[in-house]
């Protein structure tokens, strides 16, 4: 009897909580949905030649989209090849006191707020500006560095738990058949695992793509356009928001910031799905054996 | 071949786990070149205000704490009784809707959080007490969801590993899952609570976002919940400045510095806690 009570006063706990949270989601999807239009993403300019990059929007949030979009690609494809060889080399080849420093190191990585990795890029530029008069201000580049080093750790943990969790029968079939150890792996156990470490790829992106800490202090801006280069300034989708909703002057640009919001919460679920269903889909095959 | 190989692995993997030493140095040395015993206690002041020259930087440290504090105990018990009730609950439907809500809660951007309480938070509350806007209640309650999947996913996993173990033994000693969970589970797991409430304390420590907009940024110590104040991430975000040696500067890299062997500090008490119970 006593339990019931218990178990009554957890449930409403529980149901609080997801309250509180589907009112804050459908009250960005309800006041997204009812503002978005073409003329908020584009302006005035037509939609195929800005989706060609014939012609420049300037006021519109696609100059936004397209930021977050180059910023997520280009902060994975640095931290793709140390996050995954690392990941590989603590999960086949170090020793198990090795194993351990490394991962507490990365663990350690994973705990630093992302705002002082933003701070600790900052910094880097000034200096090595200060020092050795260079290009490496706030920019594209130094974002995607800076983001770069925030998803590392996700992207090696992954690696390594994907390649772990293999069937003992599989990891050391062709090794005793006489493969050495990068054969194994290139032929035997990232083929095996591919599925798994996709899903990593995309949950980093996903990570990738929320974050406004680091690149608040690292370069992003409210209006500059598309980045011409890497060197330049660039607008993302939660810098965006994050500035409407201290600056707005009128209904017009608060309209912009919901649609802006709708779709970084799409771009963010659309990740979370696809992560989902390949992991499903690995689920299934793991049946099989 | 295969020997030059692992070495090429090997130099990338050290490269990558030393990053986090890189910042730590870089920042640590920074302070330690700029700092005397007397700016550290300038530091350790109330006011803050670059016009008279004064640094102190208690207020946004109290406001930290104070937030995270008030957002980690509400967020404890919300992810408590989430984890409790997906364990607890017959029906499976209403398992895989809060399993997944919570997932889906751990991709949504924390800046959509915080843009979309302002437009409902904040009004209700003001409506109840109308002399406050932006303040640490509104800015905790929103930090506590941000908190519910890294804690709720941890204590699910114990739940779970629990009563693969011991569930059938329980059961044949004729407990209701209720009696297992209540008797047995909760008491043999209290560590591994423990360690999900510190990571997720490190989690409510890093977050600037949701208190930069939610909780008003003032400077004065706050007397209520209903006042509103700054912590360190969000102090950090908003003093630009750009000379190394200006005062404003060496206060961003303390509490920088505070933030980052806090963190530290706390990720090794986890690992103690979780090495003290893989030996039992």
């Amino acid at each position: 009897m006593k339990y019931n009570f218990y178990k009554f006063l957890l449930l409403c706990f529980s149901l609080l909580a997801m309250f509180l949270v589907y009112t804050l989601l459908g009250f960005i999807i309800f006041k997204g949905l009812n503002t978005i239009s073409l003329e908020l993403i584009f302006q005035d300019t037509e939609v195929l030649e800005a989706i060609l990059f014939k012609q420049r929007v300037f006021d519109g949030i696609f100059p936004a989209i397209i930021g977050t979009l180059m910023l997520i690609t280009l902060s994975l494809s640095f931290s793709f090849l140390f996050g995954f060889a690392s990941g590989v080399y603590l999960s086949i080849y170090a020793n198990k006191k090795l194993k351990e420093y490394i991962n507490f190191f990365f663990e350690l990585l994973s705990s630093v707020p992302s705002i002082l990795v933003g701070l600790f890029f900052l910094l880097l530029s000034i200096y090595l500006h200060e020092r050795f008069v260079t290009n490496f201000l706030p920019s594209l580049l130094l974002s995607s560095l800076a983001l770069a080093v925030l998803i590392m750790p996700y992207i090696v943990k992954n690696t390594q738990y994907s390649l772990d969790n293999i069937p003992k029968n599989i990891k050391h079939l062709s090794l005793n058949l006489g493969l050495s150890k990068t054969k194994n792996l290139f032929y035997v156990l990232i083929p095996y695992s591919s599925k798994e470490l996709l899903s990593g790829i995309f949950l980093a992106l996903g990570r990738a793509c929320e974050d406004t800490a680091v690149i608040m202090l690292t370069g992003a801006v409210a209006s500059v356009g598309i980045a011409s280069s890497l060197f330049s300034k660039y607008e993302a989708l939660p810098f965006y928001i994050y500035y409407i909703s201290t600056n707005y002057s009128d209904e017009y640009e608060l309209n912009q910031a919901f649609s802006a919001a709708l779709i970084l919460l799409c771009i963010s679920l659309i990740l979370f799905l696809i992560t989902k269903l390949i992991q499903k889909g690995v689920k299934k095959r793991n049946a099989y054996y | 071949m295969n020997n030059l190989f692992s070495k090429g692995l090997f130099t990338l993997t050290l490269i990558s786990s030393l990053l986090v030493f890189c910042i730590f140095f870089l920042i640590f040395y920074l302070c330690v070149e700029l700092f005397s015993f007397e700016e550290i206690k300038a530091f350790l002041t109330l006011t803050w205000s670059i016009e008279e020259e004064k640094y102190g930087l208690l207020v946004p440290l109290f406001g930290s704490l104070f937030i995270s504090f008030i957002a980690l105990i509400l967020g404890f018990i919300f992810s408590f009784c989430l984890a409790s009730t997906i364990f607890l609950t017959k029906s499976k439907l209403f398992k895989f809707f809060l399993e997944k809500s919570i997932l889906l809660m751990a991709t949504v951007p924390t800046v959509i959080y915080a843009f979309s309480a302002l437009f409902i938070f904040v009004p209700f509350i003001s409506h109840f007490k109308p002399s406050s806007t932006l303040s640490i209640l509104v800015a905790s309650v929103v930090l506590s969801l941000l908190l519910i999947p890294t804690m709720s996913l941890i204590f699910l996993n114990i739940f779970n590993s629990l009563e693969q173990k011991y569930m059938k033994l329980c059961l044949n000693l004729s407990f209701s899952k209720e009696q297992f969970f209540f008797l047995f589970v909760l008491k043999n797991s209290i560590h591994q609570l423990a360690q999900g409430f510190l990571l997720a304390t490190t989690r409510a420590l890093g977050d600037t976002m949701i208190i930069l907009m939610l909780a008003g940024n003032a400077l004065a110590f706050p007397s209520s919940v209903f006042d509103s104040t700054r912590s360190l991430t969000s102090h950090i975000a908003l003093i630009f400045a750009n000379d190394f040696d200006s005062m404003a500067f060496k206060a961003i890299f303390f509490c920088a510095l505070l933030l980052l062997s806090s963190n530290f500090i706390l990720i090794l008490i986890i690992r103690r806690i979780r090495g003290a119970n893989n030996e039992v």
